[in-house]
C-alpha cells in the first residue's frame, strides 16, 4: 500500500478464515525482508501466543515473527496456525495460537534480501472480519 | 492520517511568527497543553504532509509538556510523534514515551575525518569499499564479527563507548567526541528484556538496513574555515567518513516491549493520548523510570555499535593504505543521537513571561541535540550529501538546543520502488562518481535521492531559526547500505 506510509512499510492481508489471514500477514511481513521464492523451509520453530483480542494476537504473532527473525538470523517462507477461542471461565478467556514455521537461516549470497523490519507499529492497524472472511491493515517500521 | 502534502491554503491554520517559524495555537485541538511550533521555510512547510500537523498537535495534548511542541524542517509522519518532533516533559508532571524516541533507539550520525584526499583515494574505492562491505555487516540479519556473552552484553548496555575503549575498539579522545562521552547514565540491562538482549546480542557491529549507511565523503565546501579546522575538517577533496546507524534489534525490541507495556500503564495514571502510538507513562512513575533505563541500555549499544563500526573503518583503511589509522589522520569529529530522550538543564520563558530554569525530559525524534559549541550532524540522501553544523545559543532559547536531522522523504518506499530500479541507480551514482555495495538492490531504490526532500534547504531552515550553523558539507564517493 504506497499511500499511507512515507518512512515505513504498509500491507493489507486478507483470509477467508483467521488462520489464513495470519498465514497471509505472516507472509506479507516476510516479502519485505526477502523474496520467498528464494527460502526454503530447512528450519523449524514452533510457538504458541495467547491473547483476549485479535488485533493483540495478530500484533504479537508478527512481532514475535521479526523477533525469531533477528534472534536466529532466519526468515520464514511457511507458516502452519492453528488458532482456536478458548471461553472456559476458570482458563484464561481468549485467542489461543499455535504456530509452526519454517524457513532458511538467511544467506545474502542466496536470498533476494530487501529492507529489514525493526517492529509492528500500531498506526492504522486493523483486524477486521469481512464479508468472506477476515482482513488485516499493519504497517511496518523500516 | 493524510500523508497527502495539501498546499499552503489547506494550511491556513498556520500561523506565522517569523520567516522560518510557524505556529499552531492551542485552539486548534481540544486537549492541547501548548501550541505547536514548525520550524521550516515557507516551501518546506508546503511539502509537508498533512498527518505531521495532526501529529505534532497530538503530542501538543500530552501531561507536562513544556511551551511547544516542535517540529524540525525535516519533519515527516512518523509514529505517535512525526519524525522531527521535539518536546520537553517536566520530570515530575511529565511523561516519558517510546513514540518520541523512536524503535531506533540512538540512531545517530558519526562523521571522522582523514588526512586522505579524493585523488589518493578514487584508485582505491572499489577495493576500500568492497572490503568495508565485508567487514561491516549489513541488511537484513546481518550479524556482526563480535561474539559477547550475556555478561558483556550488560557490560555494554552500561558502559557503552567505554567498554569498547576498555576493549581496544576505540581511541580515548574517541569519547571526549560523542554525545554524553558515549555513555547516557541511568542504564538497567535488568529493564531490558531477556527477547531484547537475545535479539541483539549478536549484531553489534553491523549497520542494519533502510536508511542506514556508511560513507566514504570528500569534503564539498567549507563554509566556516577556523570552526572546520577546529574539528579537523581542512581542505575541500578531504576524505570524511560518515555512519548512520542505531540500537539493532536490542533497541527496537526494547521500543516495542514498552509500547505494549505501556498501553496497560495509562488507565492507571489517568491518561488519554489521542493516538495509541503516543503510549507513555509519568517520568517520576516506576514503569517510566523502568524504560528510560532500558532506553539508556539501548541507547549505550548504539554508542557501542557505531564506535566497533568505526574500529572497523579504521582497520580497513589501514589495510588499503597500509598506514596505521593515527598516520592517516583518522579522527571522530562527533557522534549525534537523534532517536533518544535526555534529561537536560534548560531555561525558557514561561506564557506569563517569567523564565524558569529546572531540568526537563527532552524528546528528540528523528532530531539533533544543537547545544552552543557542538557539533551537529545532518546527513542527506546517498546521492546528495551531508552536513557539519555546529549549534547555537539560539537553539537554546528557540527549541530546547535541538535542530533537524536529516532530510525527509518525500515518496513512500513503495512508491520509491515503482519509479526507480535498484540496480539502474546503482550504475547511475557509479557514473557520477560513487561506487555503493548494498545488501538489497531494492532498499536501494527506496534510497534514491529522489524520494528525499532537498538536504541544502533543510540546512538552510535551520541556519535562518538560528538553530545551528553551516560549517561544512561533504559529498558521497562511496556508500555501503544494508
Amino acid at each position: 500500500m504506497e499511500n499511507i506510509a512515507t518512512a515505513d512499510v504498509a500491507f493489507q492481508a486478507d483470509g477467508g478464515n483467521l488462520e489464513e489471514l495470519f498465514v497471509n500477514a505472516a507472509k506479507a511481513t516476510m516479502a519485505v525482508m526477502a523474496d520467498l521464492k528464494t527460502i526454503k523451509s530447512t528450519v523449524e520453530f514452533k510457538f504458541q501466543i495467547s491473547q483476549e483480542k485479535l488485533e493483540d494476537l495478530l500484533f504479537d504473532f508478527l512481532s514475535e515473527l521479526i523477533f525469531l527473525k533477528d534472534k536466529q538470523s532466519v526468515l520464514f517462507s511457511k507458516f502452519d496456525i492453528q488458532i482456536h477461542y478458548d471461553t472456559a471461565q476458570y482458563h484464561s478467556k481468549g485467542y489461543k495460537l499455535e504456530a509452526t514455521v519454517w524457513g532458511e537461516v538467511i544467506d545474502p549470497n542466496r536470498h533476494r534480501l530487501r529492507s529489514d523490519v525493526k517492529a509492528v507499529t500500531w498506526h492504522l492497524f486493523k483486524v477486521e472480519k469481512k464479508n468472506q472472511g477476515y482482513q488485516a491493515q499493519v504497517i511496518l517500521d523500516i | 492520517m493524510s500523508i497527502a502534502k495539501g498546499t499552503m491554503e489547506s494550511k491556513s491554520f498556520l500561523k506565522k511568527i517569523s520567516e522560518v517559524i510557524w505556529e499552531i495555537p492551542s485552539s486548534y485541538k481540544a486537549g492541547m497543553r501548548v501550541p505547536a511550533r514548525i520550524i521550516a521555510t515557507e516551501k518546506l512547510l508546503s511539502g509537508m504532509e498533512e498527518g505531521v500537523f495532526e501529529q505534532i498537535t497530538n503530542v501538543a495534548c500530552l501531561p507536562g509538556i513544556v511551551r511547544y511542541a516542535f517540529c524540525m524542517p525535516d519533519g515527516h509522519w512518523g509514529y505517535g510523534f512525526p519524525i522531527g518532533g521535539v518536546a520537553a516533559f517536566d520530570l515530575e508532571e511529565g511523561i516519558i514515551s517510546p513514540g518520541g524516541i523512536g524503535f531506533d533507539i540512538n540512531c545517530g550520525m558519526r562523521l571522522m575525518t582523514t588526512n586522505l584526499t579524493v585523488k589518493e583515494v578514487l584508485p582505491h574505492l572499489p577495493k576500500l569499499v568492497d572490503l568495508l562491505f565485508s567487514r561491516v555487516p549489513s541488511g537484513v540479519g546481518s550479524r556482526g564479527f563480535l561474539k559477547l556473552n550475556r555478561k558483556e552484553l550488560e557490560e555494554v548496555m552500561v558502559e557503552g563507548a567505554s567498554w569498547c575503549l576498555k576493549h581496544g575498539f576505540a581511541q580515548e579522545l574517541d569519547l571526549e567526541n560523542i554525545e554524553e562521552q558515549g555513555k547516557i547514565a541511568g542504564a538497567d540491562p535488568l529493564k531490558v528484556s531477556q527477547k531484547a538482549k537475545e535479539r541483539g546480542i549478536a549484531q553489534l557491529g553491523t549497520l542494519g538496513s533502510g536508511n542506514h549507511y556508511l560513507e566514504v565523503q570528500k569534503v564539498a565546501q567549507i563554509f566556516d574555515p577556523s570552526a572546520a579546522l577546529r574539528l579537523g575538517v581542512n581542505s575541500v577533496d578531504q576524505i570524511t567518513i560518515m555512519i548512520h546507524c542505531g540500537s539493532r534489534g536490542l533497541g527496537h525490541q526494547v521500543g516495542t516491549d514498552y509500547l505494549r507495556s505501556f498501553e496497560g500503564v495509562m488507565a492507571k495514571y489517568e491518561i488519554s493520548v489521542p493516538d495509541r502510538q503516543l503510549v507513555c507513562a509519568p517520568f517520576s512513575s516506576p514503569e517510566g523510570k523502568n524504560y528510560y533505563a532500558a532506553m539508556a541500555a539501548a541507547a549505550n549499544c548504539a554508542f557501542a555499535n557505531r564506535q566497533i563500526i568505526t574500529h572497523r573503518v579504521r582497520e580497513c583503511f589501514s589495510q588499503i593504505f597500509g598506514k596505521k589509522p593515527e598516520e592517516l589522520g583518522m579522527n571522530l569529529v562527533y557522534d549525534v543521537c537523534h532517536n533518544i530522550a535526555k534529561v537536560e538543564d534548560h531555561r525558557w520563558q514561561k506564557e506569563d513571561g517569567q523564565w524558569q530554569t529546572g531540568k526537563l525530559l527532552v524528546h528528540r525524534k528523528g532530531a539533533t541535540r544543537s547545544f552552543p559549541d557542538q557539533p551537529a550532524i545532518i546527513g542527506g540522501s546517498m546521492e546528495t550529501g551531508s552536513y557539519l553544523l555546529m549549534g547555537t545559543e539560539t537553539a537554546l532559547e528557540v527549541t530546547f538546543g535541538s535542530t533537524a536531522h536529516g532530510s525527509g522523504r518525500t515518496m513512500s518506499r513503495t512508491q520509491a520502488k515503482k519509479q526507480i530500479r535498484g540496480k539502474e541507480l546503482e550504475e547511475k551514482m557509479r557514473q557520477e562518481g560513487i561506487y555503493v555495495r548494498t545488501a538489497s538492490y531494492s532498499g536501494l531504490a527506496e534510497e534514491a535521492g529522489v524520494a528525499y526532500k532537498n538536504i541544502a534547504e533543510v540546512v538552510e531552515a535551520v541556519e535562518l531559526a538560528g538553530l545551528s550553523r553551516k560549517i561544512a558539507s561533504f559529498t558521497p564517493i562511496g556508500n555501503i547500505k544494508g
